[in-house]
C-alpha cells in the first residue's frame, strides 16, 4: 500500500462526501475505502485507516467525536477479518462485503450514539441506516467493478 | 435586261443599299415597322441564347478556374465562420449565465432588503459528510460578524443557527439534524410546540397532546421562544399525525419549508440577544 495514494484518495473521497447530494442520500464514500482498504491489510492497518477515516469524518461533522472513529476503525478491522476467510477477487463477494459492512457500521454507530443519548428514534435511525446501506452497497459496487478489474489486469492479466 | 442586271450586279446592289439606308434614315422615326417592338423582341429571343452560348464557351475556362480559386477561399471562410459561430455561442452561453447569475443576485437583495433585521448573505460550501449530522459550512465567520447561535435563514423560512465559528468560516446545524429543536407555533390553530430534527428529511413536532387541533398542511411557524429564533419564519407544513406510543402525545411530521439540498447560499441574521 502507498501512503501518499491513499491520502489523494482520501482527500478527493472527502472533497465528493461533501456535496450536497452524496451526504444527503446517506453515501458513505470514506466507509467504502475503509472496506476496501480493510480487505487488502493487516489488522492493524486495517484498524488504523478506519480509526483516522472516522475521525476526519467526525472532524468534518457537526457531530461529536466518536461514533464515526470507532464504528470505522470496527469495521475496518471487521473487514480485515474477513478476509482471511472469505475473501475472493470478485466483485460479487467485495459488493456483499461492503453490504454487511455497512450494515454493522450503521448499527454500530447507532448503538454507540444510543449510548452516547445523541442518537435519533429508533423509527427514524431505521431508514437512515437503510437507504445509507442501500446506496452505499450501490456505490460499493459499481466503485468494486472498476478496482476487481483494475487490480486483475495489473497482477493477474490471465484473468483480467 | 436581264443582261444588264447581271453585267451590273454589283453596281446595282451598292445603289439598293445606298437607297435602303436612304430610306432607313429618312423614315425610322415615323414608318410603323421600325416602331413596332415586335421585331427587336423577336431578334433578341433569337440572338441572346446563342450569344448567351457563345458567351458560356469563352468564359467557361476562365469561371471553371475561378471556381476553384473561389471553393477554396469558401472552405476558409467557412472555418473562419464556423469558428466565429463557435466563439459565439460560447458568448452567448456565458452571457445567459451571466444574466441568470445577474438575476439571481437581483432576488437575493430583494430578499435581503425586505428581511426586517441586518442579513449577511453567506454561501455553502461543504454540506457534512455524516449520514446522521445534518449541516454546512458557510464562507462567513467571525471576521464577518457572525456569532455562534446567529439564525440562519433562506427565503423558504429557517435553516437553521450558527454551531461553530471561525474567522473565516461557519458551521449552520441544520433543522432537520437530530440534535436540533427550535420552538414552533401552528400558524392556524396557535398550537405551540418543540420542532425536533430527525436526521432525516423531515421534522418532528413534539411535545403536543393527542387531542390537539393539528390537521394536515397545517404550517408550523418559530413562534420566537427560546432565545435563538426570531418569531414568525416558517418552520414545515403538518403531513402526518398518529398517536404516540405512550398514547398521551401525538407523533406529528412536518416536511421542511426549505429545502436543504438545493440551497447555495442564506441569509444569517445577527444573534436574537442583539435586536430583542
Amino acid at each position: 500500500m502507498r501512503i501518499p495514494r491513499e491520502i489523494f484518495l482520501l482527500f478527493v473521497i472527502f472533497f465528493i462526501q461533501q456535496v450536497p447530494m452524496v451526504s444527503d442520500w446517506g453515501i458513505d464514500l470514506p466507509l467504502i475505502f475503509v472496506i476496501l482498504v480493510g480487505l487488502r491489510s493487516e489488522p492493524a492497518q486495517a484498524a488504523g485507516w478506519g480509526f483516522v477515516v472516522g475521525l476526519i469524518q467526525d472532524l468534518l461533522s457537526a457531530g461529536g467525536i466518536g461514533p464515526n472513529t470507532v464504528a470505522k476503525a470496527m469495521t475496518g478491522l471487521g473487514a480485515c477479518f474477513f478476509k482471511m476467510r472469505i475473501y475472493r477477487e470478485k466483485v460479487s463477494t467485495q459488493t456483499f462485503l461492503i453490504f454487511g459492512m455497512s450494515i454493522f457500521h450503521g448499527v454500530f454507530e447507532y448503538l454507540l450514539m444510543r449510548w452516547e443519548g445523541s442518537a435519533p428514534r429508533a423509527e427514524d435511525a431505521f431508514w437512515l441506516i437503510c437507504r445509507s446501506v442501500a446506496l452505499t452497497t450501490l456505490v460499493g459496487w459499481l466503485v468494486c467493478l472498476f478496482v476487481v478489474r483494475f487490480r486483475r489486469r495489473r497482477f493477474d492479466p490471465a484473468t483480467a | 435586261m436581264f443582261k444588264f442586271f447581271l453585267k451590273n450586279s454589283s453596281g446595282l446592289f451598292l445603289v439598293l443599299v445606298f437607297v435602303m439606308c436612304i430610306w432607313l434614315l429618312t423614315h425610322r422615326g415615323t414608318s410603323r415597322f421600325f416602331q413596332a417592338p415586335s421585331y427587336k423582341v423577336t431578334t433578341l429571343d433569337i440572338w441572346a441564347p446563342i450569344q448567351k452560348s457563345v458567351n458560356w464557351l469563352i468564359s467557361f475556362p476562365e469561371n471553371t478556374l475561378n471556381a476553384i480559386r473561389e471553393l477554396r477561399n469558401l472552405q476558409q471562410e467557412v472555418s473562419r465562420l464556423q469558428l466565429e459561430n463557435q466563439s459565439l455561442h460560447i458568448e452567448l452561453s456565458n452571457q445567459k449565465s451571466m444574466e441568470s447569475e445577474l438575476n439571481r443576485l437581483k432576488e437575493i437583495l430583494q430578499i435581503k432588503a425586505k428581511l426586517p433585521h441586518k442579513a449577511k448573505i453567506a454561501h455553502i460550501i461543504a454540506h457534512d459528510p455524516s449520514t446522521w449530522n445534518k449541516s454546512f459550512v458557510i464562507d462567513l465567520g467571525s471576521d464577518d460578524g457572525i456569532e455562534a447561535d446567529s439564525p440562519v435563514i433562506s427565503e423558504q423560512g429557517i435553516v437553521g443557527r450558527v454551531l461553530d465559528v471561525t474567522p473565516k468560516h461557519s458551521r449552520v446545524l441544520l433543522l432537520s439534524d437530530k440534535e436540533s429543536s427550535i420552538s414552533g407555533i401552528d400558524q392556524r390553530s396557535h398550537v405551540t410546540g418543540i420542532v425536533l430534527g430527525t436526521s432525516r428529511n423531515e421534522l418532528r413536532y413534539g411535545y403536543v397532546s393527542t387531542g390537539e387541533d393539528i390537521q394536515n398542511d397545517d404550517l408550523i411557524v418559530s413562534s420566537g421562544l427560546g432565545g435563538i429564533y426570531p418569531k414568525g419564519y416558517s418552520i414545515g407544513t403538518v403531513v402526518k399525525k398518529t398517536q404516540s406510543e405512550n398514547g398521551l402525545n401525538a407523533d406529528i411530521r412536518l416536511v421542511p419549508s426549505v429545502d436543504f439540498a438545493a440551497l447555495d447560499y442564506v441569509f444569517v441574521l445577527p444573534p436574537i440577544s442583539v435586536y430583542e
